[in-house]
């Protein structure tokens, strides 16, 4: 369970900062996901049924359901990416990564997070910008005319938070503690 | 710098980054971004960015990953994928491999509810390994087959491989599953021969199960009916033209959500982790796909792709030379890159080249799914082979890997079929509504 680390401790009991950054962000991202993300997937399913159900048994189509399925899904990607990236969900090629000696993989591992907060920097930057763009030039959805601005804005903030993450990882990498960085997904079992 | 040498060092850039452990997403964006700069200005590069990201996020028509991948996950948990293998066992158990072939059934069907590879595997190997164990099958031949049937997911609809391709290339999502399903039979078909084969030579490694009556047979039949009627409303809904695959993708889950709820096996814990593990997946897929769409215009203004192009279309091979180097190259790819890698790494290169030999992008997307199944149980990082070794701990990798040498050969039998008779791919996508 994120938050509840069972990791080695200090001298004095306490967990290491880095550690107990750590299991904070994965607490956040997680609930975030959970929660935020959830909400918005179970929602696209509902509209969508919704959607199908109105137009093909009363000929009554969701007016704008298009619009609102397309920005649910935009937030559901911002709120779900830092988890997605924090239990994992990133495809690395481990191919050559298996075959570094630990200090190597140590520096790939610090190297990796850097270069990765250099682009999400660079790419929450820029959705902000685009968000100022879009709202000074009235860039709207098609049928209710749903503003864009704030939701180029809500990108870039998944983006930072994605970014946390690294960040947090970078400072365990560098505090010696690369064995704290794995963090299981929820299962799913059948 | 001219263009071209732009596009060599940022391949090379990227290829290094990825060597570093970058995650393949992150790598696209880097190069693609730094070549965009590169070649184009900053300015451009920003513009590109921004835009593509905000584009890929809210394109309506991926809703049907999350969606789909919800579906599987929920038809995984409510227990359809048990219920596809104990059919397939009550009608086939009796025969020599019939478990296995009992297996290679159960993931056909479970593929058409699930869009992953891994999901099918998975779920059919903690169903089916335990079962073929029990009646002592060589665990070559049962893990063997669980991981080569758990690749059917990438292929029978709905599949995310297709999904991904056909984002990248632009082209039509249902008929893209829709030319999956006939290729996926034929697939299925060729594993249950490489089973017979194998206990034909070796009858020791596929002893026969127990015959079930005739009223067992039908009731385990009933049971699976469930999975049939969604499978025909989703993926018959998308062929006949009543539904779009978002459509379908939503009718689907929520289907699947009432069967598992009405099933009771849907507890507040199992829901909690059914949902992140859906948006785990499809955070993981639109940050490729967003890598992707700013790595392409790189490779697009870098003239790399016309260019090969141009080398390819020259070479005095024929078009169906090109080909089948195209393939050679993604077979051997395949043993060391993971497949949705290889396929938005090579296809801004391979894409153009196939389009510029006159082949159908419907029937090439068939054909590269194909290869990617292949490198997913390919030594020595094939995926579903260290996914059924998580299933079964002690059976030794090597002997998986000996296992799947026939279904790899049936892969690569499919794949000659469907070069030497393209029509099988694309009768379905011609006659859909």
């Amino acid at each position: 369970m994120p938050g509840k680390s069972t990791r080695p401790s200090n001298a004095d009991g306490m967990p290491p900062l880095p550690v107990r950054l750590m299991g904070g962000v994965d607490l956040v991202v997680r609930q975030v996901a959970l929660w935020g993300g959830g909400a918005m997937l179970l929602g696209l399913m509902g509209l969508t049924v919704a959607d199908v159900t109105l137009r093909y048994l009363f000929n009554a189509p969701l007016y704008g359901a298009r619009d609102v399925a397309k920005l649910m899904l935009l937030v559901m990607v911002a709120l779900s990416v830092a988890y997605s990236a924090r239990t994992g969900g990133q495809v690395v090629i481990e191919f050559f990564s298996r075959r570094m000696g630990p200090r190597l993989a140590a520096c790939s591992e610090a190297g990796a997070r850097l270069a990765g907060l250099a682009m999400l920097a660079v790419l929450s930057r820029q959705l902000w910008i685009s968000g100022a763009n879009a709202a000074a030039f009235g860039e709207t959805s098609m049928a209710l005319g749903i503003p864009y601005g704030p939701f180029y804005r809500f990108l870039a903030l998944g983006m930072l938070l994605y970014a946390a993450v690294l960040v947090v990882e970078l400072l365990l990498i560098l505090r010696g503690r690369i064995q704290d960085l794995d963090q299981p997904p929820d299962d799913v079992r059948s | 710098m001219t263009p071209e040498l732009i596009g060599a060092v940022g391949l090379t850039a990227f290829f290094v980054l990825l060597i570093f452990r970058v995650p393949i997403a992150m790598g696209m964006l880097i190069a693609g971004f730094g070549g965009i700069a590169a070649i184009s200005g900053f300015p451009a590069a920003c513009t590109i960015l921004g835009s593509e990201t905000f584009e890929i996020a809210s394109y309506i028509e991926l809703s049907v990953i999350p969606l789909f991948v919800l579906m599987g996950n929920l038809a995984g948990l409510s227990g359809m994928s048990r219920d596809l293998y104990n059919a397939a066992y009550a009608w086939a158990g009796h025969h020599r491999g019939g478990l296995a072939g009992a297996t290679i059934i159960g993931c056909a069907g479970f593929a058409a509810l699930s869009g992953s590879s891994f999901a099918s595997a998975v779920t059919m190997g903690r169903v089916a390994l335990p079962e073929m164990r029990r009646f002592h099958y060589d665990d070559g031949l049962a893990t063997g087959c669980v991981a080569a049937g758990g690749t059917l997911g990438f292929l029978i609809p709905p599949s995310s491989g297709f999904v991904i391709y056909a984002i990248l290339t632009e082209q039509s999502i249902g008929k893209l599953f829709i030319a999956g399903i006939l290729p996926g039979l034929l697939l299925t078909a060729l594993f249950l021969l490489a089973i017979a084969v194998v206990t034909r030579l070796r009858p020791q490694a596929g002893p026969a199960g127990p015959r079930a009556s005739l009223g067992e047979r039908w009731q385990t039949l009933r049971r699976a009916g469930v999975f049939i009627a969604i499978v025909l409303v989703t993926i018959g809904g998308i062929y006949g033209g009543v539904m779009t695959p978002v459509e379908a993708s939503g009718i689907g889950a929520f289907l699947t959500l009432i069967v598992a709820l009405a099933r009771r096996s849907l507890s507040i814990a199992a829901f909690k982790a059914v949902i992140l593990h859906t948006l785990r997946t499809t955070a993981l897929t639109f940050m490729i796909l967003i890598g992707a769409h700013v790595f392409i215009p790189f490779m697009a203004l870098s003239e790399i792709p016309s260019n090969l192009v141009g080398f390819l279309t020259g070479l005095d091979v024929g078009s169906l030379g090109v080909l089948l180097i195209v393939l050679a190259t993604y077979v051997v790819l395949g043993t060391f890159l993971e497949g949705i890698a290889m396929l938005v790494l090579t296809l801004p290169v391979v894409f153009p080249v196939i389009l510029a030999l006159g082949y159908s992008p419907i029937w090439f997307g068939v054909i590269v799914v194909i290869v990617l199944e292949m490198g997913l149980i390919s030594p020595p990082v094939g995926v579903n082979v260290f996914v059924v070794k998580g299933v079964a701990p002690d059976v030794p990798l090597a002997t998986i890997f000996r296992g799947i040498w026939p279904f790899w050969l049936a892969m690569l039998a499919c794949l000659l079929i469907l070069v030497a008779f393209p029509g099988i791919a694309l009768y379905l996508p011609n006659t859909m509504f």
